[in-house]
């Protein structure tokens, strides 16, 4: 969308490298955020998609550059990140509503606004009948949609996604993925969304960031401007599927 | 219900051999012990009591306080005290323990030589140490059966701690949760169904370690019993002892299992 | 391909790190350093109690330094007849044969009850009455039935190592994912294949770690027995020196036996890592 410029950019990513020793993983990896952006990274396998994310997450600490929101470091204690995992990370020992709570109650959220945004995410991701229900009593992708709504939950300044459709069959991940977009829309959170299904990319971002394999770098950022909801039959889009398939296939 | 159970009946010879096997089992001690004063081809009663003759003393020893000193009750009542007070305490202070040293680089630093020099001990070898200390009394007792309860509780905590899912580390990580708060938030329900189990071991060595201080250091007590009836050549009294504490430790195994089964039921794991 | 990571089932574990410049909060904070701070206490403790008497009378307790005399005294003179070396001698052996005893009575038969259902009834409501009752108790039935030599000893030593031998490996057989079963039925195996293919090697780890349970119960089950009555040992080393109130003997006999407990352990844990050379290792005490 032609907005997109003047969207403020709220993540620059600078410099970005991870040594281990002599192997270096990640190198020199640059690109912006602007607020409100959903941004896709797709890469061929073993491109240290783990590793950048475990960085950016600051889960890991980088050898060299650094992420930052709003211009100053990226701090998990002071900024709100969220992460989904590829894993179901739902507690066991808690309720769906729980869970979906826990990220506030790490924040030090006030109850009462706790409540208030708790009712909410359910009611927009469905969850609502099955909030006093546990982890193993609901199926897998209730699981994810768990970790989904826990992190939209934090109003995070960055929400990172590892894969977390993945270990879905089809049907579901086309359900998850619109309702991923309808979250986005509504809450108006900052996305990256790490895939290897190129079709999932050009589905729900509105730009695809192309990794190369190791040592990574960025190879390319593909511009995805189609109006919603997506046609995966469009010729356009099947276009963009096409070169984004092609520029990973080319190593 | 999301799901039904369905039962499956076990053949008929399988439910009947259980009754059966205990029936012959009681059966055959029975009919293999000669009466007192009756020498024949049956094991006579100076070395073991038929349980009809152990039975008939325990109804007697309710009420009865010779030879020993003390009712059937009366010892029971010593012994279960002496276990449960080194029991709560081994509970109290090993598992919170075992759950910081888990998780907690420091605590383990401090606390991990001192539990490994004194676990490889078996529990028994402290008793002439504490009969030095502690004289024979309520104490000495205690004190045994807390150190042979607090080891497989600082075990277990440790080990549930230890096999927190990585995954859910990092997620709370992630929202930048500080350390005490994954402790309490994460580590410690991931380790629960381990300190359960520690519950039910710590008890049962408890219970072990129990008899063997009051065989050697004890005026009163179930172990106290077996004792004084070997001194005094009465196995029946022996025999009675024995099955009392094998009574009393199911009937306590049984309570844990009710308590444990009622606490899990809230976590479903 | 430099080696600094590996990664083992997606937990990658760096094993060369980034040199941190040296920091003094750090350095207080490091494990290793308070387990020796730990240990430092514990010895000055020890040796503070022991001498300040402040449990009463002066043969409450030993000094360290007082124990290892004495432990050297032992060691080169004789107790009733006996070194040091004897007595423990004594005492091993009596472990050895009622652990292996235990061993060869216990496994077998849970494997056997665990894949025979008519076994199974007939035998386990008789293992559930004797389960709850605590091998002590049987010392003094034990002393009644065979005087006061090596057999009652030895048959305490069997009757507590019978038990976890016999439960760990019945549980272990149950704990078999049925998966496997089928990849041998699918080759067309029968029960024996079953049996000898999956079965056992399957219920290694668990039998394992039931043995190892079953000889920290035949040390404890020999001490005991060796404390209520026996003239050789190392129960009998502890029992002496709390009839002639010397704390140092005591202790130096407590000292020996948690060194022979670690060394036997130590022992198994090694044969549990031939045995089963599959098992990941969770990182644990």
């Amino acid at each position: 969308m032609s907005d997109c410029i003047q969207r403020k950019t709220k993540i620059q990513v600078k410099n970005f490298t991870k040594r281990y020793n002599d192997l270096v993983v990640l190198d020199e990896i640059n690109f912006d955020i602007k607020d409100g952006e959903l941004v896709s990274i797709v890469g061929p396998t073993g491109c240290g998609k783990t590793t950048f994310l475990n960085c950016m997450s600051k889960l890991t600490e980088t050898s060299d550059g650094d992420i930052f929101i709003d211009g100053e470091v990226a701090d998990p204690k002071k900024h709100n990140l969220a992460f989904v995992f590829q894993e179901p990370t739902a507690l066991p020992w808690r309720t769906v509503r729980e869970n979906v709570a826990y990220g506030m109650e790490v924040k030090k959220v006030p109850q009462r606004e706790l409540n208030e945004k708790l009712d909410h995410i359910l009611e927009l991701v469905g969850l609502k009948d099955t909030a006093d229900l546990y982890p193993n009593q609901v199926s897998a992708s209730m699981m994810q949609r768990i970790a989904v709504a826990r992190a939209f939950a934090v109003n995070p300044d960055l929400l990172l996604m590892d894969e977390p459709y993945g270990q879905l069959d089809v049907k579901l991940r086309f359900f998850l993925e619109d309702e991923l977009v309808k979250l986005w829309q509504t809450l108006k959170s900052t996305v990256l969304f790490v895939t290897h299904n190129i079709e999932e990319a050009v589905y729900v971002a509105e730009r695809i960031i192309v990794l190369t394999p190791k040592p990574t770098k960025v190879r390319a950022e593909v511009v995805v401007d189609l109006p919603r909801p997506r046609n995966f039959l469009d010729p356009k889009f099947i276009e963009i599927r096409r070169h984004v398939t092609e520029l990973i296939r080319w190593w | 219900m999301a799901f039904e159970t369905v039962k499956v009946g076990k053949p008929l010879l399988l439910r009947i051999l259980p009754v059966l096997s205990i029936v012959m089992f009681f059966t055959v001690w029975e009919v293999s012990v000669a009466p007192p004063d009756v020498h024949d081809w049956r094991i006579p009663s100076t070395l073991l009591t038929s349980p009809s003759d152990a039975f008939k003393l325990g109804i007697d020893k309710l009420t009865n306080v010779n030879p020993d000193g003390a009712t059937l009750l009366t010892h029971a009542y010593v012994s279960m005290q002496e276990a449960f007070l080194g029991y709560i305490l081994a509970l109290a202070i090993g598992l919170p323990l075992g759950l910081m040293m888990g998780w907690f680089s420091m605590v383990r630093g401090l606390a991990r030589p001192i539990f490994e020099l004194v676990r490889p001990i078996p529990p028994i070898a402290w008793i002439p140490l504490t009969i030095f200390w502690f004289g024979i009394g309520l104490g000495g007792k205690v004190f045994i059966i807390w150190i042979s309860g607090i080891v497989p509780c600082v075990i277990n905590a440790f080990l549930g701690v230890r096999m927190t899912n990585p995954v859910h580390i990092q997620m709370a990580r992630t929202f930048g949760a500080s350390d005490w708060k994954i402790f309490t938030s994460v580590c410690v329900p991931s380790a629960l169904p381990m300190v359960f189990g520690a519950l039910q071991i710590a008890l049962a060595y408890c219970w072990v370690t129990l008899v063997g201080a009051e065989l050697l250091a004890s005026d009163q007590g179930l172990g106290f019993l077996i004792t004084m009836g070997r001194n005094l050549g009465r196995t029946d009294i022996v025999i009675l002892g024995m099955v009392s504490v094998g009574l009393a430790g199911a009937v306590i195994g049984v309570i844990i299992d009710r308590v444990e089964a009622k606490l899990l039921a809230g976590i479903r794991r | 391909m430099s080696n600094a990571s590996q990664n083992v089932c997606n937990e990658v574990i760096v094993a060369g790190g980034d040199r941190k410049p040296f920091n003094i909060v750090a350095f207080l904070r490091n494990e290793y350093f308070l387990s020796c701070v730990s240990l430092l206490f514990f010895f000055s403790f020890w040796h503070w109690a022991a001498s300040s008497h402040v449990l009463g009378h002066t043969s409450a307790l030993a000094t360290p330094m007082e124990v290892l005399s004495r432990l050297a005294e032992l060691f080169t003179s004789t107790l009733a007849g006996l070194t040091m070396w004897g007595h423990i001698w004594a005492s091993l052996k009596r472990v050895l044969i009622g652990f292996t005893l235990a061993a060869l009575l216990g496994v077998p038969l849970g494997l056997v009850m665990a894949l025979n259902p008519y076994v199974n009834a007939i035998v386990k409501p008789i293992i559930d009455i004797f389960k709850p009752m605590p091998p002590l108790a049987w010392i003094s039935v034990a002393i009644l039935w065979f005087g006061v030599q090596e057999t009652p000893k030895i048959f305490i030593i069997v009757i507590g190592s019978f038990i976890p031998a016999l439960l760990n490996s019945y549980n272990s057989v149950l704990l078999i994912e049925p998966e496997l079963y089928d990849v041998v039925r699918v080759l067309g195996g029968k029960r024996w294949d079953e049996i000898r293919l999956v079965c056992i090697p399957a219920s290694l780890p668990a039998i394992s770690a039931g043995l190892q349970i079953s000889m920290s119960s035949a040390w404890g089950c020999v001490l005991a027995a060796e404390l209520v009555s026996s003239r050789s040992g190392l129960g009998y080393i502890i029992i002496q020196g709390m009839k002639v109130s010397d704390p140092a003997m005591v202790l130096g006999g407590m000292v020996v036996i948690a060194v022979i407990a670690w060394l036997i352990s130590q022992t198994l844990e090694w044969a549990d890592r031939k045995l089963c050379p599959w098992r990941r290792d969770i990182k644990s005490f």
